[in-house]
C-alpha cells in the first residue's frame, strides 16, 4: 500500500449567505496516496472545481479538514499556502491561466522566484516532452488552445511537484489532442507524480487509476480500475 | 474601476481644476497686458497697486508660460490616463462587437460618442459649479469657462479617438495592446513636473516671506508718515531744469526739513551721482538698515570718523578690503564690509517702488551731508517722497504747510496704511501660486492614483495567476510596489536636478518635497497591498477564458 498524501474529512464549503447560499460540498470525505491517478467526475456544478480550489489552498473552506502529510492546510497562512502551491503542487487551469504579455519560456519560468535563468534549460526540456519547444518566443495569443493546455503543463511540471491538478484539461481539445494530453499525463504519473484530473469525458475518466463521482457536492461513487 | 461614480468624480474634479487654472491664467494675462500699457503711459509714480505686487512676483511672462506649461502638461497628462483607460476597459466588448459584425468604424464612433456624453456631462456640472464660485471671486466667468470646455472637449477627443485608432490597428494584426511605457513615461512627466512647481512654489513662498520682511516693518511703524508731492512729470522736469529757481522755495525748505527733523526721518534713496570707481550707491539712513534687518555693527568703527562706512557688492571681493577709502570728490567712502561672490543683500524702501540690490548696488550709511549735494545735482529722489516716523499728525501737518508751494502741494499719508495693504496683497499673490502649485500637485496625484488604480485592475489576472503558482501577496505586492516606486524616485530626482541647476534649492524645500514624496508612496502601498491581497483567485480565474 502506497503512502497517504491528503486526507480529506468532513469538507463542507457553503457559497454566500442565507437565501441566496449555495452549498457546493457536503461533507466530503477522501483519501489521496502517493501515485494515484485519479479522475472526478460528475455533472456540471457538482462542485468539482470547488473541491480542486480548496485542496490547491485557494479558497478557504467552511468546515473540516484537509490533512497534508497531517497538517491542516486549511489553517496555513498565506506565505505556507504559497509555498506549498510553488513547491508541491501544479495547478493546470480550466482556462490555461497564461500570462498574455508574457512569452511562452517566460510563462512556464513563471513559478521559479529566483535565478531563473539556471532553470532555462529544464523549462525547454519540460516543453521539448509536451513537444511545444519550437514555440519559446511565441506570445499566448499566437498560439492553439491545445498548445497552450500544452504550455500549462509544463508549468506545472517547473518544479518537479509532488501532485498535479488538472481541471478539464482537455476541455477545449478534440480528440486527438485530448489524447495525446492524457499520454503525456500517464507518462508523468508513471514517474511518481500524482494527479488528480476533472473531467466530464468518459473515455479520458477510464484511462486513469480511479474515478471518484461528485453529485450534488458529495462523492457518490469511487470506481477502482 | 468598478466603481463608476468614482471616475465622474474624477472628471468632475479634472474639470474645475481646468476652468479654474484657466480662469487665473486669463486673469494674469489680463493684468499683464494692462500693465505693460501703464507702464508705456506713465513711469514717473508707480502706485503700490495689485499690478506692481505682479510683477514683483512674477518678473517677466517666462514664468506665467511655465506655470501654465506645467498646468497643461498635469491636465493632458489625466485626460490621457481617462481615455486610455476607457478603451482599455472596454477591450473585450469591442472584441465581440468585432465578432458579431460592427465595423472599425462602428466602433470608433459608438465609443467615441459614448465616452464623451459621459464626460460632458460632468464637466458641464463643473462648470455650473464654477459660475458662483467665480461670479463671487470677481474673476472673468465667460471666456475662461468657454476656453476650458472646448480645449478639454477637442483634447480629449483627439486622445479617445487617436487611441481607439491605436486599438483598432493593433487588432487587425492580431496583437494586444497596451500603453505600459507610454504611461509610465507620462506619469512620470506630469509628477516631476508638479514637484518642480512645488519646490519652486515652496521655495518662493519662504524667499518672499523673508525678502518682504522689511515691508511688514514698515508697516507696524507708529506714527509714520509719508509726505509726497502732487506733481506731474512736467513739473519735475522744470525743477530739474532750473534747480537755482527754485532754491528758496522748494530745495532750501527740503534741506531745513532734513536738517531739522533728521533724527525722525528714515530716508533711503539711490544716489544721483555714480562714483567713477564703484558705480551706484543706495544711500540709507540707520533706521532704515534697522528696518530691513541688518546689523549695523560693521559701522560702528567708522561712526564717528569723516568717511561714510559702505558696504561693497560681490564684484568687488578681492579688490577691495574693509577699511580702505574710496575717493568722491567732497566726502570719502570707507569700505565696512565686501559682500562674497554669491552673498546678495536686498533692501527695501519704506514704499513698494524702492527694491535694490547688491547685484548692481552698493549700500552707504546715510549722512545728512550729503543732502545739499544731492539735492542740487538734481536728485528728485528727496523731493517726490519724505519718510518720517515718531512724528505727531500735528508736526507732520505743520511741516507741510511749511513745504507747500503755491504750483506744487504736498500731502502726507501714514505709511502704515500705504504698506499693510502693500504687503497683504503681495502675501496673497505668494498664496495663490503657492496654492497653484500645490493643487497641481495634488492633482498628478490624483491622475497618479488613478493610473494605479487601473494598473493594478488590469493586472488582476496576472497577480492571480501568479497566486496559484504559489506567490505570496507580500512578494506580489513588493515587486508591483517596486516599479511605482522606481516612478516616483526618477520623478523626484528630475525635479530636483532641474530645480537645482535653476534655483537655490534649500535644504528645508528638499525635505519637505521628500515628505509629499513619502505621503504619496504610503497611499499608494497601502492601497495597492489591500486590492493585491483582497483578489479573488477563484474568481478571476474561475469562469472565462484568461
Ligand atoms: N464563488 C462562488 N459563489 C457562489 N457560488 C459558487 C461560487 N463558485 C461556485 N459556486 C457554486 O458552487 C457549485 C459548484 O461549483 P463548481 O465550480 O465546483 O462546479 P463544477 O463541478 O466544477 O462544474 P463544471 O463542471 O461546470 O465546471 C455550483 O452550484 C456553483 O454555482
Ligand atoms: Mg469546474
Amino acid at each position: 500500500m502506497s503512502k497517504l498524501l491528503y486526507k480529506v474529512n468532513n469538507l463542507t464549503k457553503i457559497f454566500g449567505k442565507d437565501q441566496n447560499c449555495v452549498t457546493a460540498l457536503k461533507s466530503v470525505d477522501l483519501e489521496i496516496f502517493e501515485g494515484d491517478f485519479i479522475a472526478i467526475t460528475g455533472l456540471s456544478g457538482s462542485g468539482k472545481t470547488t473541491f480542486l480550489n480548496i485542496l490547491a489552498g485557494l479558497i478557504p473552506a467552511t468546515d473540516g479538514q484537509v490533512l497534508l502529510d497531517n497538517e491542516n492546510i486549511l489553517n496555513w497562512n498565506d506565505k505556507q499556502l504559497s509555498d506549498y502551491r510553488n513547491l508541491s503542487l501544479g495547478y493546470v487551469m480550466q482556462n490555461f491561466g497564461l500570462i498574455n504579455t508574457l512569452n511562452v519560456l517566460n510563462n512556464v519560468l513563471l513559478p521559479i522566484k529566483k535565478n531563473k535563468r539556471k532553470y532555462k534549460n529544464i523549462a525547454i526540456e519540460k516543453l521539448s516532452i509536451l513537444k511545444i519547444d519550437s514555440k519559446t518566443k511565441a506570445l499566448p495569443y499566437q498560439l492553439s488552445g491545445g498548445q497552450k493546455q500544452r504550455v500549462a503543463i509544463a508549468r506545472a511540471l517547473i518544479n518537479n511537484p509532488k501532485v498535479i491538478f488538472a481541471d478539464e484539461p482537455t476541455g477545449a481539445l478534440d480528440s486527438e489532442n485530448s489524447q495525446n494530453i492524457i499520454d503525456i499525463l500517464k507518462q508523468i504519473n508513471d514517474n511518481g507524480t500524482t494527479i488528480i484530473l476533472v473531467t466530464h469525458e468518459e473515455s479520458i475518466a477510464r484511462q486513469c487509476k480511479k474515478i471518484i463521482k461528485f453529485h450534488d457536492g458529495k462523492i457518490v461513487d469511487i470506481k477502482i480500475m | 474601476m468598478k466603481n463608476k461614480i468614482w471616475l465622474k468624480l474624477y472628471y468632475y474634479a479634472l474639470s474645475i481644476y481646468a476652468i479654474f487654472s484657466t480662469s487665473f491664467l486669463y486673469n494674469q494675462f489680463l493684468i499683464i497686458i494692462n500693465e505693460n500699457i501703464t507702464q508705456r503711459s506713465s513711469l514717473v509714480k508707480m502706485e503700490p497697486s495689485l499690478l506692481t505686487d505682479f510683477l514683483y512676483l512674477i518678473k517677466d511672462n517666462n514664468t506665467m508660460i511655465f506655470i501654465f506649461g506645467i498646468v497643461l502638461i498635469s491636465i493632458l497628462s489625466n485626460l490621457f490616463y481617462i481615455a486610455e483607460f476607457l478603451v482599455f476597459s472596454t477591450r473585450e466588448e469591442i472584441k465581440i462587437k468585432r465578432i458579431v459584425g460592427y465595423t472599425y468604424t462602428d466602433v470608433i464612433k459608438d465609443y467615441y460618442l459614448k465616452f464623451i456624453s459621459e464626460f460632458l456631462i460632468s464637466i458641464s456640472a463643473a462648470c455650473l459649479t464654477c459660475i458662483p464660485i467665480l461670479y463671487y471671486q470677481d474673476k472673468p466667468i465667460i471666456i475662461p469657462i468657454l476656453i476650458a470646455f472646448i480645449s478639454i472637449f477637442i483634447l480629449l477627443s483627439i486622445l479617445i479617438i487617436s487611441i481607439l485608432v491605436y486599438c483598432m490597428n493593433k487588432y487587425k494584426n492580431g496583437k494586444v495592446f497596451g500603453f505600459k511605457y507610454a504611461k509610465k513615461m507620462i506619469v512620470v512627466l506630469q509628477f516631476s513636473t508638479s514637484l518642480i512647481l512645488v519646490f519652486v512654489g515652496i521655495t518662493m513662498f519662504f524667499d518672499v516671506n523673508q525678502e518682504i520682511s522689511p515691508y511688514k516693518n514698515y508697516a507696524e511703524l507708529e506714527n509714520a508718515w509719508l509726505l509726497r508731492d502732487d506733481n506731474t512729470g512736467e513739473q519735475f522736469y522744470e525743477i530739474s531744469k532750473n534747480p537755482e529757481k527754485y532754491h528758496t522755495n522748494l530745495l532750501g525748505k527740503i534741506e531745513n526739513i532734513y536738517k531739522n527733523y533728521f533724527d525722525n526721518m528714515i530716508v533711503y534713496y539711490p544716489s544721483g551721482i555714480r562714483n567713477k570707481d564703484i558705480g551706484s550707491v543706495v544711500h540709507l539712513s540707520e533706521k532704515a538698515w534697522e528696518l530691513n534687518n541688518i546689523d549695523m555693527k560693521m559701522f560702528e568703527p567708522y561712526l564717528d570718523s569723516n568717511y561714510v562706512p559702505i558696504v561693497l557688492n560681490g564684484g568687488f571681493y578681492g579688490t577691495y578690503q574693509v577699511g580702505d577709502i574710496i575717493e568722491n570728490g567732497e566726502f570719502d567712502y570707507v569700505v565696512a564690509k565686501v559682500l562674497k561672490d554669491d552673498e546678495i543683500m536686498k533692501v527695501l524702501g519704506p514704499i513698494d517702488n524702492g527694491e535694490h540690490t547688491s547685484e548692481s548696488e552698493n549700500f552707504a550709511l546715510f549722512n545728512n551731508q550729503f543732502i545739499s549735494r544731492e539735492l542740487y545735482y538734481g536728485n528728485t529722489n528727496f523731493l517726490h517722497n519724505l519718510f518720517f516716523y515718531d512724528t505727531s499728525a500735528e508736526i507732520m501737518q505743520d511741516i507741510n504747510d511749511y513745504i507747500d508751494q503755491p504750483n506744487l502741494k504736498y500731502t502726507y499719508e501714514s505709511i502704515k496704511d500705504i504698506q499693510q495693504n502693500n504687503y497683504d496683497s503681495k502675501m496673497d499673490m505668494l498664496s495663490a501660486y503657492f496654492m497653484a502649485g500645490f493643487i497641481n500637485l495634488v492633482f498628478s496625484l490624483m491622475g497618479l492614483v488613478f493610473v494605479t488604480y487601473v494598473d493594478i485592475n488590469s493586472r488582476e489576472t496576472e497577480f492571480s495567476i501568479m497566486k496559484v503558482v504559489g506567490y505570496t501577496n507580500k512578494y506580489i505586492s513588493a515587486k508591483y510596489l517596486s516599479s511605482i516606486i522606481m516612478i516616483l524616485i526618477s520623478s523626484f530626482l528630475i525635479a530636483m536636478i532641474i530645480t537645482y541647476y535653476t534655483l537655490r534649492l534649500s535644504m528645508l524645500v528638499t525635505i519637505i518635497v521628500i515628505i509629499i514624496v513619502l505621503i504619496v508612496l504610503g497611499v499608494i502601498s497601502y492601497n495597492s497591498i489591500k486590492f493585491i491581497k483582497d483578489i479573488k483567485v477563484v474568481e478571476i480565474i474561475g469562469g472565462e477564458n484568461v
